[in-house]
């Protein structure tokens, strides 16, 4: 007989998410069936928009190959860069793990922009590389560039997972690896690389997520390469939405999840096959360890590749206004000049202030709701492995899907435009990944700790929140991070369902709330002419989800070293 | 053989020192001590794992002392076993071989071999969190023997197993070592472990060996209070109380005798065993224990005879 | 709801939100800005879900097709007198009519109340009144260099070779190409003044009569004698603008370093780098802003390709729409007729440099000293009054999928042909036969 409690442990989490994703999804796909036509109406169309996709749009095939290409060559980068890197952590010490990870907690399009504004080949660094024959034509207009873009995103997490599981390799075995004759770059083929082969699945799943969903490259590349051209299906359907065209954008996203979800089952099945990475070890291989110069060298590569463009868009944002946009463009500002940061944190602030409270806050309710969860679908077995498909489903569904109907929502509970249409909306953005993290983690957990707490007297609700919450303590850490990070860079619930920034002048109303995105959105628009402004924004962006991570920073690398 | 001479191994406060220790071939050595008396790090030092600060290892004459672990002709077997999980057994028991470049034909010999000496032939293709634990146990035996090492080192082998498995395992490992004439280097903290197997026993405390000879001898005739006490049941009283002078007495409960003697002690515990019962007394203020045959009737509170075999006493 | 981005469209709307409340105490306008990112989505969220805020809507000719369904039919102030049709040229509001395939007008549903004129040719006063470079020019080529006299983009690219080569600025023109937007008009540009002349694009143009509709995407689609639509990609007049197009973007980096769009067109003649700039009118403001540009007051401003017939430039007019679950239509509709009456664009255009969208507010407009450069701009307006063709104008709303589907491909093949990757006829053959298959007409 299940123990009712367990139930009700996961039951916020569980009709939260099923409440408010099941119909938006189901609707969708619905909506998929029509076509909006001229006078508004919805006419039935069957499976058109999808024969329309793959037919007679021009660009359908190619649409879905850059979805396809950003989901596969992201990934399969990031692992590769990411395995020697961590090997040299393994080598050189855990504590340079920390400026490594710095690029995958810079918002999106902070990200973009920077490598944007560095490459141009009128503005940035982009002039010398043209200059010395490096570069013929702007690179951001390539696929490549995109793929670039979110491999320096992606690739800290990949080497976070990875450092972790390399980490998980029971002392004994690698001893066991040593009396066999086994080491250096041997031993790495032969033990090291199969031992942490589930560490290096996440880590291809989860880079794989960022090329998959990969959309402020998009949108900064295309006015250099074309509309279209750089597009995946997550960016195609924003744009049309954008147009209106509710039923083709619909159409899109059924495709996306389609494959998105295939890519997840994918993963599933090769974990639960315990799948292991087999190369051969051909005798030849040496033993000896690499030189430690050797893996200074490839730290030394990250770290470059890691700080250049924040660098240069620091540098952009100490710059005075009228220097940025001269040609040949100045490497070190001629003075110092903090007017850009005068300009954003002045226009800025609501939006950074209401930035702050709605990641704090979904952070908090994130992780809660998501332990809760996690814990009974982990130590418990709840909802068995559908339940986990479900997740993953969801980690795989754009947020685009849920607007129209909870606007609706929203609207009905007359909290549009303020902080409480956020706090009701933002968990299903971050739900999914922290249960899955959670999930993860509660994977390593002592079950027995809860058993010698209900031994104790105590019901099951109490030994959760007094023994299980407490010592998910590194766990939860890590879980809200990501979901402060997906909290502080969302863009697409607030432009939904917020108009105005916050009303400061009645600041407990909370009424008014336009987040710190979409402030910077604003600055890239046409008349803005303010890179100097977009940069210091992106630095100011950057700060607070840095802060968060320095704070958990000893907590990240328990979260991978399960499994 | 095996010498170690003037080692002297030294980390976090604790030194392990071993002026001179000589393990003769074929037979199966025993080294016992306590939690942290530094026998498992004895163990990583023949193993290579790792590296004394000085003094020298050596190995049928061969320095091993600076040679890398899988050059010294040693098999370890992990308390954990640490077989390879991605691995099939036939792998796992190959790896050793793989990495020497033997002809695929002969690894294959030798690996069928060892299986079959080791009762798993019919495991081979399975791979281990297919097999019991006591399997995965002989596969990281085979694994360790299969190069044909001059020393087999086993590190706590029998203490991850239940107490009927443990006499199983303990049976088999003994005769292992007759058949193959293996010298067998097995550290333990259990005593009774270490008596039942050991040709030869090596007892560390502190980071220095106490006694090294055959069970019997460090039994009857122990050179330490420390082995004396460490080594079966024992009991300790001040000379005085049974008239023999200054300092202490030690004796066994079986060279006690109960119901008639010059002493007296009250009863206060009685522990039926099966074969004997050993009773625990209060004898002027210091607790003794003393066997006597199945039968006794002493009951609780009762006050007892009982005398000392005198021969086999030691004095302290 | 206000778009923010144009320095004079929230100071004239506040503006007259002012005075209109001014004249009717107890009336309460709150403005909203929105970016142009965000436009549609506020708008779109709040009809479809009948919020009656925000109650006017301002809009572009780009999103008009979207908002069209949504927005109310404003016939009956037109009928009504309230707002003045015949003050309102008809090119200006092509883009808010629907029509039946009949031809009747079915529903318009919104006002054009501030103009911008583009292309237009913003060029260096400093340049082109030099004396010597005069005379050496009249001597080398045989016109003047006056771009208020020119007649052909032929012209317009000698003067550019001949700067050129005199080296008196980095690079002598900087014209649009940029993949978003920019190629696409600025395309448009060059392609009507030669349509003008071909037959087969069959413009409806009676010069004798002033009634020269300006350029718009409706020159693309033309209607076969048996009434279905046809597209004038096909016509030579195509291939001509195409390789006139090549000839104009020479003078800047190529489009593979830095396609120049909206941004770059507004950012980079700042620098004093260029002499010439194909531009928006609403950039002049920016330009002439001393503290972020070189050329501040330093600036003259021509149609395109000259100051004479034919013109290439086109209106890009800002619409302003009615909310039909607003509280009160009535007065939003007498808003408007505010917003758009001369007394309140006199004031606008001396205040704010506004450009206003009717024929008496261009002409009352154009009397303020700081905007006496709109004089040209008023026979270009006025011509696009009296045209006649509707059907024709209005055949480029029926298209549903111009700006989604059809728009991006042909930007990318004449990208293609700007880079060097396919010729001029490949590129014409392409678009013609891409466009035909994927066209969507309602």
């Amino acid at each position: 007989m299940r123990d009712k409690q367990i139930l009700f442990l996961a039951l916020p989490a569980l009709i939260y998410l099923f409440a408010l994703t099941v119909y938006p999804i189901a609707d969708n796909a619905l909506l998929s069936l029509y076509e909006r036509t001229y006078e508004g109406a919805f006419k039935w169309v069957g499976l058109g928009n999808y024969l329309w996709l793959f037919q007679k749009d021009p660009y359908g095939p190619l649409i879905i190959g850059n979805t396809i290409l950003y989901s596969v060559a992201t990934p399969a980068i990031s692992v590769a860069l990411a395995v020697p890197i961590a090997l040299a952590l393994r080598r050189l010490g855990g504590r340079w793990l920390l400026p490594l990870m710095v690029p995958a907690f810079i918002p999106p399009v902070t990200a973009a922009m920077a490598w944007y504004l560095m490459l141009n080949p009128l503005y940035g660094l982009g002039y010398y590389l043209m200059r010395a024959g490096l570069m013929e034509t702007n690179p951001i207009s390539s696929v490549w560039t995109v793929v670039l873009v979110d491999v320096w995103r992606s690739l800290p997490t990949a080497v976070l997972v990875i450092y972790s599981g390399l980490r998980a390799i029971p002392k004994a075995v690698e001893e066991a690896a040593l009396a066999d004759g086994l080491a250096g770059p041997r031993k790495f083929i032969a033990v090291d690389l199969p031992l942490a082969s589930p560490q290096i699945l996440t880590a291809f799943i989860l880079t794989a997520l960022t090329g998959f969903f990969t959309f402020d490259p998009i949108y900064i590349g295309t006015a250099q390469a074309g509309p279209r051209i750089l597009d995946n299906l997550a960016y195609y359907s924003y744009e049309a939405f954008s147009a209106g065209e509710f039923g083709y954008s619909a159409a899109l996203i059924v495709v996306m999840t389609a494959i998105g979800t295939g890519l997840s089952l994918a993963y599933m099945k090769a974990f639960s096959a315990r799948f292991f990475v087999k190369l051969p070890a051909p005798a030849w291989m040496p033993r000896r360890e690499a030189p430690k110069a050797l893996h200074y060298a490839v730290l030394a590569l990250d770290l470059a590749f890691v700080f250049l463009p924040l660098g240069w868009l620091l540098l952009m944002s100490l710059k005075p206004p009228g220097e940025i946009i001269q040609i040949p463009p100045s490497v070190l500002p001629s003075r110092l000049d903090l007017t850009n940061y005068v300009q954003a944190l002045g226009g800025g602030l609501p939006y950074f202030l209401m930035s702050i409270y709605i990641s704090a806050i979904n952070s908090v309710v994130t992780i809660l709701l998501a332990a809760m969860a996690a814990y009974q679908m982990r130590v418990h077995g709840l909802g068995g492995g559908k339940l986990v498909a479900y997740i993953l489903y969801l980690m795989s569904t754009p947020t685009l899907v849920y607007i129209v109907p909870l606007y609706l929502v929203v609207r009905g509970l007359n909290i549009l435009n303020t902080l409480w249409a956020l706090v009701l909306t933002y968990p299903i953005m971050t739900l999914p990944y922290g249960i899955w993290i959670l999930y993860n983690y509660y994977s390593g957990f002592d079950r027995r700790t809860e058993e010698a707490a209900l031994a104790d007297g105590m019901s099951r609700l109490k030994a959760f929140a007094k023994v299980v919450i407490p010592l998910s303590r590194s766990g939860m850490g890590v879980a809200g991070l990501y979901a402060f990070l997906f909290s502080w860079g969302a863009l697409i619930f607030p432009l939904a369902f917020t108009y105005t920034p916050y009303n400061l002048a009645d600041p407990l109303r909370f009424s008014g709330a336009q987040t710190f995105s979409i402030y910077i959105g604003e600055l890239m628009s046409p008349v803005a002419m303010s890179y100097g402004g977009v940069a210091a924004t992106g630095i100011l962006s950057a700060i607070p989800p840095l802060i968060y991570l320095i704070a958990v920073r000893r907590n990240l690398e328990k979260i991978w070293g399960a499994g | 053989m095996l010498i170690l001479k003037d080692v002297v191994k030294t980390f976090r406060g604790f030194t392990l020192r071993v002026d001179y220790l000589e393990i003769p071939d074929g037979h199966y050595v025993v080294v016992l001590g306590p939690s942290g008396s530094g026998k498992t790090t004895l163990l990583r030092l023949i193993a290579g794992l790792e590296r004394p600060d000085g003094g020298s290892v050596v190995l049928d004459g061969r320095d091993i002392t600076n040679l890398p672990v899988w050059e010294r002709d040693v098999g370890i077997v992990f308390q954990s076993y640490a077989l390879y999980p991605h691995l099939t057994v036939f792998d796992n028991i190959a790896m050793p071989l793989k990495n020497k470049r033997l002809p695929k034909p002969e690894i294959r010999r030798r690996v069928e071999e060892i299986a079959v000496v080791l009762n798993i032939a019919d495991q081979l293709h399975k791979y281990p969190h297919q097999l019991s634990g006591g399997q995965q146990q002989r596969v990281a035996i085979a694994r360790a023997l299969v190069k044909e090492p001059k020393v087999l080192l086993l590190d706590e082998p029998l203490s991850n197993l239940d107490a009927r498995l443990r006499l199983e395992v303990r049976g088999f490992l003994k005769e292992l070592q007759r058949r193959l004439h293996a010298t067998v280097l097995h550290v333990t903290h259990d005593q009774e472990e270490a008596m039942a197997l050991g040709d030869l026993l090596v007892v560390i405390n502190n980071g220095r060996i106490e006694q090294v000879g055959p069970p019997d001898e460090l039994y009857a005739r122990p050179k330490s209070l420390f082995v004396f006490q460490f080594l079966g049941l024992s009991n300790l009283v001040p000379a005085k109380l049974v008239g023999l002078g200054e300092g202490l007495v030690g004796f066994r409960p079986e060279d006690v005798a109960l119901g008639e003697g010059d002493h007296r002690a009250k009863v206060l515990r009685e522990e039926y065993l099966g074969p004997y019962k050993l009773y625990e007394l209060d004898f002027n203020g210091v607790r003794i224990k003393a066997r006597a045959p199945p039968a006794a009737a002493f009951r609780e509170g009762d006050v007892v005879q009982f005398s000392i075999d005198v021969k086999k006493a030691l004095r302290f | 709801m206000v778009p923010t981005g144009d320095p004079t469209l929230m100071p004239y709307i506040e503006l007259a939100a002012d005075e209109f409340m001014k004249a009717h105490p107890g009336v309460q306008i709150t403005v909203e800005p929105v970016p142009f990112g965000q436009m549609v989505q506020t708008a779109l969220t709040a009809l479809q879900n009948r919020n009656p805020d925000p109650a006017l809507i301002i809009f572009y000719p780009s999103q008009a097709s979207t908002f069209a369904p949504y927005l109310m039919d404003l016939r009956p102030y037109f009928n009504s007198g309230l707002f003045n049709r015949s003050d309102i040229p008809m090119s200006a509001m092509v883009s808010v009519v629907i029509i039946s395939k009949n031809g009747t007008i079915t529903k318009i549903f919104g006002v054009p109340f501030q103009m911008v004129f583009g292309y237009v040719l913003i060029y260096r006063k400093s340049i082109f009144d030099n004396a010597t470079l005069q005379a050496e020019f009249k001597r080398e080529y045989g016109f003047d260099l006056n771009p208020l006299t020119w007649s052909s983009w032929d012209q317009l690219i000698d003067a550019a070779e001949f700067l050129q080569s005199q080296h008196v600025a980095k690079y002598a023109l900087l014209f649009p190409d940029g993949l978003q937007l920019a190629i696409f008009n600025g395309f448009l540009t060059v392609f009507y003044t030669y349509a003008l002349n071909d037959s087969c694009a069959g413009i409806p143009a009676d010069v004798a009569k002033g009634a020269v509709p300006t350029p718009g995407y409706w020159a693309y689609f033309s209607y076969t004698p048996s009434g279905a639509v046809n597209v004038t990609i096909g016509c030579p007049s195509f291939v001509q603008a195409l390789r006139t197009y090549k000839r104009l973007v020479q003078f800047q980096p190529p489009i593979d370093v830095q396609a120049m769009e909206y941004d770059q067109l507004r950012d980079l003649f700042l620098t004093g780098d260029y002499a010439m700039v194909a531009a928006w009118t609403s950039f002049i403001p920016i330009y002439n802003n001393a503290s972020v540009s070189k050329v501040a007051g330093d600036i003259a401003i021509a149609p395109l390709p000259g100051g004479r017939y034919p013109y290439g430039t086109g209106l890009a007019p800002t619409f302003i729409g009615i909310n039909p679950y607003a509280k009160d239509p009535q007065l939003a509709a007498e808003f408007i007729e505010f917003l758009i009456s001369p007394q309140m664009y006199k004031l606008g255009a001396e205040k704010v440099g506004f450009v206003p969208a009717t024929i008496s507010g261009i002409e009352v407009a154009a009397q303020t000293p700081s905007m006496s450069w709109l004089q040209p701009f008023a026979p270009l307006l006025k011509a696009g009054a009296n045209v006649t063709d509707l059907q024709r104008l209005t055949l480029v709303n029926r298209v549903t999928n111009f700006f989604t589907d059809m728009r991006p491909y042909f930007i990318n093949q004449v990208a293609n042909y700007l880079r060097g990757q396919q010729d001029a006829e490949t590129t014409q053959m392409n678009i013609y036969k891409t466009w035909l298959n994927i066209m969507k007409i309602s």
